[in-house]
């Protein structure tokens, strides 16, 4: 059992990586196509108060990793060693860069191409890994990384994962932007969901068919129904998401969708590799350390990870709003947020309770939440339409 | 020695985190010190001190990110360079690391962005409470980094099974192994008094330059009173370490010391060229008993040799003989400058000297040499064994292929060398800019950070 416990978390480690760094990789995929100063200025500023954190992730999900399952961990990172040296030395340029472009006066452009090629080749090789691993990972040669072998299958997964990071890179500068740069993030968006939905799609026909064990997984009976809905979710997310670009009243709607979708895409992921910890390979259990080291970390993260959560969750609120394309980052006074977050519950109490017309009091609580950004849904209108309020 | 996979991957790791071992110590150093100031702004509401923050705030970012991005590397590095190793030793350092990443990158990450970005929306309250939260995760991974290393060092608490790997008996004897406390407190006060001489050296170029007097000044006094209570303890914390060596390491003394010879009453061998092939020293200059008194705190105290275990067993001796005087040297010089300091600070001439703030200016990064060479020290003290007398560093590299890791050793050469270069040009140029006296009316507070944008005002200025 607690090897599945802490399996699981890594693997909501990795998603949470995937998640943050995915848009924040996805910006510096996006600086590569940006028009101009202006707007990648902006499209940086937005993510450099979080970077740090998020890249975290990536190694929180290793150490425990080698912390939980150590043969796991020595025996993937010797396997994928030239990716991920490569991914390693990408990441140091492209985190070296919101330092040095910042501060940066003639040698800027260099700044812009190290963080953008830095983004998209450290994208591209976690894709290369991700495809290397769902094909099964070959133990036991001479020695790793002899040759480079250069495999269609796992480039085709480097350019599905650097579109996936766009797609949410451009979602995040909907998100996170105004003015130009958020016009932008809506262009680009566009061209990214294509270049996405056309990779996964050839890379969903292709795995099954080259890989055994996974078109076994796919298509057997029950869990083939369990991978349809999972797929039907997943268009049916990268349809509304394709609507919304342009026509949505909220800019957060095409972040929360892209979201969705990559937590679809990862519970596919994650249901082809189960219940292996180094596919095809070694089990979970099999894989797993001692129980006394087991626990330590279990412990760990327990007692520490809501905690990490709790703050980070603060680290985003501190920095909430838009970078607007008329202030210097996020310098400006924070805004102010929106009533429903913050003492809402003391206001509808005053309002429904102590107000002298307690009817007219909860009106204007209903009205309030109707109003509320990002809430905007049909039955919102109908609600809004019988307590005949203006929008 | 021949180019292979063991040796590439030895250096390879050696650069890479040898390199990355500047930064926490550049890190930890400043923040304590942006902390200090940060607490006496609020005291005191002196300008020059709120000054000071914005301006160490800067250079801080700049090493800060250093760090970040050459620590991540190592956290990949040790599964990908030394898959043995991780698979016998995953069941201990697996969570210490682990740990690490849990109680203080997170914390560190989180809070870093509301340090450098966040002060105007958090106000100062929270603002040093970020800071406060950036330095315990600093020292929360050494905490962790150094116990993990200690362990392998000195380990404990833990056993090699059947199986070949090791298996925890106790977390707490892993944790606090016996060489572990000194390693921490010698490690983090060398943080300290190399942040220390940075600070001093920049406050010093300042006043040579005679810009922005109160500022250097208030940088340069806090500093040298900070190294008068710091670089004493760090020569003491040294020597508590070095005994503890001596107990569970001999043959690392021994080769610090090159003594090949168990004796009693043994010299001080202040220089030499040990000679590990014919197990002897050529022209040794010796003072006698004085390495005994050092060693044992005794007269007739007996220091064990090289020669006690088989030549398979013993460090390669020139490269911890000559980094250990390269470390001892370093920390002479810098307790000379902080008497010096002190002298003329009681003369009052701290400010005023030329050749004294020259010497500050020129002793800035010995700090950060000397840890280096005390890592070296430790490091290859320790070899033949990656696990103290239990795993060799031979059996603990993963199989892979030479050509590859020679080739990733070469890129992360020309790679850290560029960032390095990029580091010095920008703490060269944010130290002419200067600290931002303006910032402190400037309404627009995202150029207190020198992030300058073009806006659509900026270019109605420029018409």
């Amino acid at each position: 059992m607690l090897p599945y416990v802490i399996f699981g978390l890594i693997a909501l480690a990795v998603l949470m990586y995937v998640l943050m760094d995915g848009w924040d990789l996805g910006v510096g995929i996006l600086f590569l196509v940006a028009p101009r100063d202006a707007e990648r200025d902006q499209m940086m500023e937005s993510i450099v108060p979080f970077w740090d954190g998020n890249e975290t992730w990536l190694v929180f999900g290793g150490v425990t990793l080698f912390g939980a399952f150590p043969s796991v961990y020595a025996a993937a990172l010797q396997v994928l060693y030239l990716p991920v040296m490569m991914m390693l030395l990408a990441l140091v340029f492209r985190g070296i860069s919101f330092e040095f472009r910042a501060r940066a006066t003639g040698s800027r452009v260099a700044w812009n191409w190290a963080f953008g090629l830095g983004s998209t080749v450290a994208s591209f090789s976690q894709g290369m890994m991700l495809g290397k691993l769902v094909q099964g990972v070959p133990l036991q040669p001479a020695a790793y990384g002899q040759a480079i072998t250069v495999s269609l299958f796992p480039i085709l997964c480097g350019v599905a994962m650097v579109s996936g990071y766009a797609l949410l890179g451009a979602a995040w500068v909907v998100y996170k932007t105004d003015g130009t740069t958020q016009t932008f993030g809506r262009e680009v968006s566009r061209a990214a969901w294509l270049l996405t939905l056309t990779t996964f799609f050839i890379a969903g026909v292709w795995t099954p068919l080259s890989v055994a064990q996974v078109g076994r997984r796919w298509f057997g009976f029950p869990q083939a129904l369990l991978f349809g809905a999972l797929a039907v979710a997943l268009v049916a997310a990268a349809l509304a998401f394709w609507r919304s670009i342009w026509t949505s009243q909220s800019d957060a709607r095409m972040l929360r969708l892209a979201v969705l979708m990559t937590v679809l895409a990862f519970a596919g992921v994650a249901g082809t590799i189960w219940p292996y910890a180094l596919p095809y390979r070694v089990s979970i259990v099999n894989a797993a350390a001692d129980p006394v080291t087991l626990k330590f970390v279990l412990v760990g993260i327990v007692c520490v990870l809501p905690l990490v959560l709790i703050y980070q969750l603060y680290a985003y609120r501190v920095f909430a709003g838009k970078v607007s394309e008329n202030s210097n980052g996020y310098g400006a006074p924070r805004p102010p947020r929106p009533a429903v977050i913050r003492g809402v519950l003391a206001k509808a109490i005053r309002l429904c309770i102590f107000h002298e017309r307690p009817e007219e009091g909860c009106r204007r609580v209903a009205g309030a939440l109707v109003n509320s950004p990002g809430y905007n849904l049909p039955l919102a209108r109908r609600t809004r339409a019988k307590l005949r309020l203006r929008p | 020695m021949t180019l292979d996979t063991v040796t590439l991957s030895r250096l390879q790791f050696a650069f890479t985190i040898g390199y990355h071992i500047i930064w926490p110590t550049y890190s930890i150093g400043i923040a304590w010190f942006i902390i200090l100031v940060n607490i006496l702004w609020l005291c005191t509401g002196k300008v020059a001190y709120q000054q000071l923050m914005h301006f160490w705030l800067h250079l801080f970012a700049l090493g800060f990110v250093m760090g970040v991005v050459t620590g991540v590397v190592l956290s990949y590095e040790i599964g990908a360079n030394w898959s043995e190793f991780s698979r016998i030793t995953g069941n201990v350092v697996g969570p210490l690391l682990m740990y690490e990443a849990l109680t203080a990158f997170f914390l560190e990450g989180g809070f870093v962005g509301i340090l450098l970005f966040g002060e105007k929306r958090v106000g100062p309250a929270a603002h040093l409470f970020a800071s406060l939260m950036v330095t315990v995760g600093t020292m929360l991974s050494a905490f962790w980094v150094l116990a993990a290393n200690s362990w392998m060092q000195t380990p404990q608490g833990a056993k090699l099974g059947r199986d070949g790997i090791f298996h925890v008996t106790s977390w707490a004897a892993v944790i606090f192994n016996p060489s572990f406390p000194y390693r921490f407190a010698h490690m983090v006060c060398a943080s300290l008094v190399s942040g220390t001489f940075v600070v001093a050296g920049v406050s010093a170029v300042f006043l040579l330059r005679q810009r922005h007097g109160d500022f250097a000044r208030a940088g340069l006094s806090l500093a040298m009173w900070f190294a008068l209570f710091l670089v004493p303890l760090q020569i003491f914390l040294g020597d508590q370490h070095g005994l503890n060596t001596r107990q569970y390491q001999p043959m690392k003394i021994a080769a610090i010391e090159a003594r090949w010879q168990t004796g009693r009453g043994v010299p001080l061998t202040l220089f030499a060229l040990p000679d590990q092939k014919a197990a002897t020293n050529l022209w040794p200059v010796d003072i006698p008993r004085l390495g005994s008194v050092i060693l044992t705190h005794r007269w007739n105290g007996e220091v064990k040799g090289l020669t006690e275990v088989p030549v398979g067993d013993r460090p390669y001796v020139p490269i911890v003989f000559f980094a250990f005087r390269a470390m001892v040297g370093i920390a002479t010089v810098l307790l000379v400058l902080t008497m010096l300091g002190a002298y003329l600070r009681l003369r009052g001439r701290l400010f005023t000297r030329k050749w004294f703030l020259t010497m500050l200016v020129l002793a800035s990064p010995l700090g950060f040499v000397a840890t280096i060479a005390g890592w070296v020290v430790t490091e290859a003290g320790r070899q033949p064994y990656v696990v103290y007398g239990v795993v060799r560093t031979v059996n603990a590299a993963s199989r892979l292929a030479a050509v590859s890791v020679g080739a990733t050793f070469i890129l992360f050469v020309v790679v850290y060398a560029l960032l390095m270069a990029g580091f010095l040009w920008f703490l060269i140029q944010s130290i002419i800019r200067g600290p931002e006296t303006a910032a402190l009316s400037d309404p627009t507070p995202g150029s207190a950070r020198g992030r300058m944008r073009v806006t659509p005002e900026l270019l109605k200025g420029a018409r």
